[in-house]
């Protein structure tokens, strides 16, 4: 047998990755966790703010994403899909944050506010706005803080928050307003564009 | 006061390395493998484990003074056994049957009874798990319901999984049977509808190896290329463009659910052929590697296959499995020097490789 080349891998598409894992190969599990685990980890870490926390919803978000896939109708979505069940263990984090808080068993100590989250080349005013901006998102409620920053900080289109949030548009228009004036209260931030 | 622009995850980073991602993965994998409380215990179903435990130390309490209140409890120590199952009358299991009928208790009141000239291996053997094939001839199974162990059986054309139950298997060249007495077991097969069938007590399945279909005209012509081998005659004037990649990959499918083995060959080499240069021929390679050595018991041929897709450059995630299955593949085909080879290639560029448990099996190193 000659020499085996492994060098400059040729990635599949998405859509052909989820129908082989739709097929019980492996492989392709694993190749497609490693394309979207940052995504998944960033999103976990951004709505979260905690280290731990995001490791534990990225690997709950995969494991479930793998037990249902039969129920992944379009193969195209398969990263809205995944960010979908990403958000829903967001939501399940902060309802078990808010037990453990009611019994006194949780200290609330984030590890991992915006502003730690920002790129090297941040302006330190830039940093001094997250900051701020992260204070007013912990007095926010769970339920208006999630869409919110599905909004403004992933910047995702009304119709895509209300289908991450499990809500009607109406309601997620509302949630992320009442947010969204709480917010301007103290950062000032641009409007997003759905272009 | 300075304007934050939206959506700011542009101006943000996620914080992770490739230990976390290793690290992720690790606990995706045992998840998945892992018992029902591993998946569920996320999410508000922690407090209901917290109650569950509280109330089991009640009853393992309460049990125990049960227990302790009976004169004998016969075989209590099998019941609870760990490790892997051992034959009731001592020693281990590796390989049973042979000429004359034979009929094995095991250590957990399971008992495995084989007709003359039937042989049945035993691939994996611990405290949660018992994988043995049935090489050939009919092997009658009767597996302690509520026990530790799940148990696979492989006989070729199909796998059968169950908890507890009774139930025989039968391999015939070209053919498995499966019948159940007791209980429910899992049939798994590339040759039945969506893969798999659920049997009850008095149910039966037979699986057939699929006989070759002729080409049809259709096939044939779309089966032209540079170097497609048997066209038929006249398909070398169709007129039309040759059939992409993707076409016939999606052909390839359609002969397999169906259970066309040789069609989904003819295709998958057409692939080959046709689009050697593709970026996803390395998948195509791959794909036949695995219908030769699962659905077509042609391990030698599928030795090649993976060799070929390792040769197209895969993605780093099939490299390793199309690794791993050429080890397999040799060893199954006999060439035992060729998959110690692979193996060690294997081991050197997957140090924690996710085969490499399989791969002992298969290079005779349990």
């Amino acid at each position: 047998m000659g020499l085996i080349r492994l060098e400059s891998p040729q990635e599949p598409s998405d859509s052909e990755l989820a129908r082989r894992i739709g097929r019980g190969e492996r492989w392709a599990e694993e190749a497609f966790y490693r394309r979207h685990v940052t995504h998944v980890v960033g999103l976990a870490q951004r709505l979260l703010g905690n280290f731990a926390d995001a490791e534990d919803v990225a690997q709950e978000t995969f494991t479930t994403a793998f037990a249902i896939w039969h129920q992944l109708r379009d193969y195209e979505r398969a990263r809205s899909w995944l960010s979908q069940i990403a958000v829903r263990k967001v939501h399940r984090k902060f309802r078990k944050r808010r037990i453990l808080r009611l019994l006194g068993l949780d200290q609330g100590l984030d590890d991992l506010p915006l502003e730690a989250l920002a790129r090297d080349d941040t302006s330190a005013e830039v940093r001094s706005e997250l900051l701020q901006l992260d204070a007013v998102l912990k007095s926010l409620s769970a339920k208006s803080r999630i869409p919110w920053m599905l909004r403004y900080v992933e910047g995702l289109p009304l119709e895509e928050v209300a289908a991450q949030c499990d809500c009607s548009l109406a309601t997620a228009k509302r949630r992320v307003a009442s947010a969204h004036r709480l917010v301007s209260r103290q950062v000032k931030i641009g409007e997003v564009s759905d272009d | 006061m300075t304007k934050l622009r939206a959506p700011l995850a542009d101006e943000l980073a996620p914080q992770i390395d490739e230990r976390a991602i290793q690290r992720i993965w690790s606990g995706v994998q045992r998840r998945r493998g892992g018992s029902w409380f591993a998946e569920r215990r996320s999410g508000s179903a922690w407090l209901f484990g917290l109650a569950g435990a509280v109330l089991s130390c009640a009853l393992l309490v309460a049990g125990w003074h049960w227990y302790g209140a009976r004169a004998s409890v016969p075989n209590l120590a099998n019941a609870l056994a760990v490790g892997p199952l051992l034959a009731r009358s001592g020693g281990g299991l590796s390989v049973l049957g042979g000429a004359p009928a034979s009929s094995q208790e095991l250590s957990d009141g399971s008992a495995i009874t084989l007709d003359a000239g039937s042989r049945l291996e035993v691939l994996e053997n611990t405290a949660k798990t018992f994988v043995s094939v049935l090489r050939r001839g009919r092997g009658t199974f009767a597996v302690r319901p509520g026990g530790p162990r799940r148990w696979t059986i492989e006989a070729g054309l199909a796998t059968v999984e169950v908890v507890g139950t009774r139930f025989s298997v039968t391999r015939a060249p070209g053919s498995v049977e499966v019948s159940v007495e007791h209980g429910v077991v899992l049939v798994r097969s590339d040759l039945i509808q969506d893969r798999v069938q659920r049997l009850t007590a008095g149910q039966r399945l037979t699986i057939h190896e699929p006989q070759p279909e002729p080409l049809s005209a259709t096939s044939a012509a779309s089966m032209a290329g540079p170097s497609a081998p048997s066209l038929a005659p006249g398909a070398s004037t169709h007129s039309s463009a040759p059939p992409s990649l993707s076409e016939l990959l999606d052909q390839a499918d359609a002969h397999r659910r169906r259970g066309d083995v040789r069609g989904a060959e003819t295709a998958l080499r057409a692939a080959l052929a046709a689009h050697g240069s593709d970026p996803q021929a390395a998948l195509a390679a791959f794909t036949l590697g695995k219908l030769l050595l699962d659905m077509a018991g042609r391990p030698g041929d599928a030795a090649a296959a993976f060799a070929r897709c390792l040769s197209l450059s895969p993605p780093s995630a099939l490299a390793e499995d199309a690794l791993y299955r050429l080890a397999e593949a040799q060893a199954r085909a006999g060439d035992s020097d060729a998959a110690a080879v692979t193996a060690r290639q294997y081991r050197a560029r997957y140090p924690h490789g996710q085969h490499e448990r399989e791969l002992k099996r298969w290079v005779g190193e349990d």
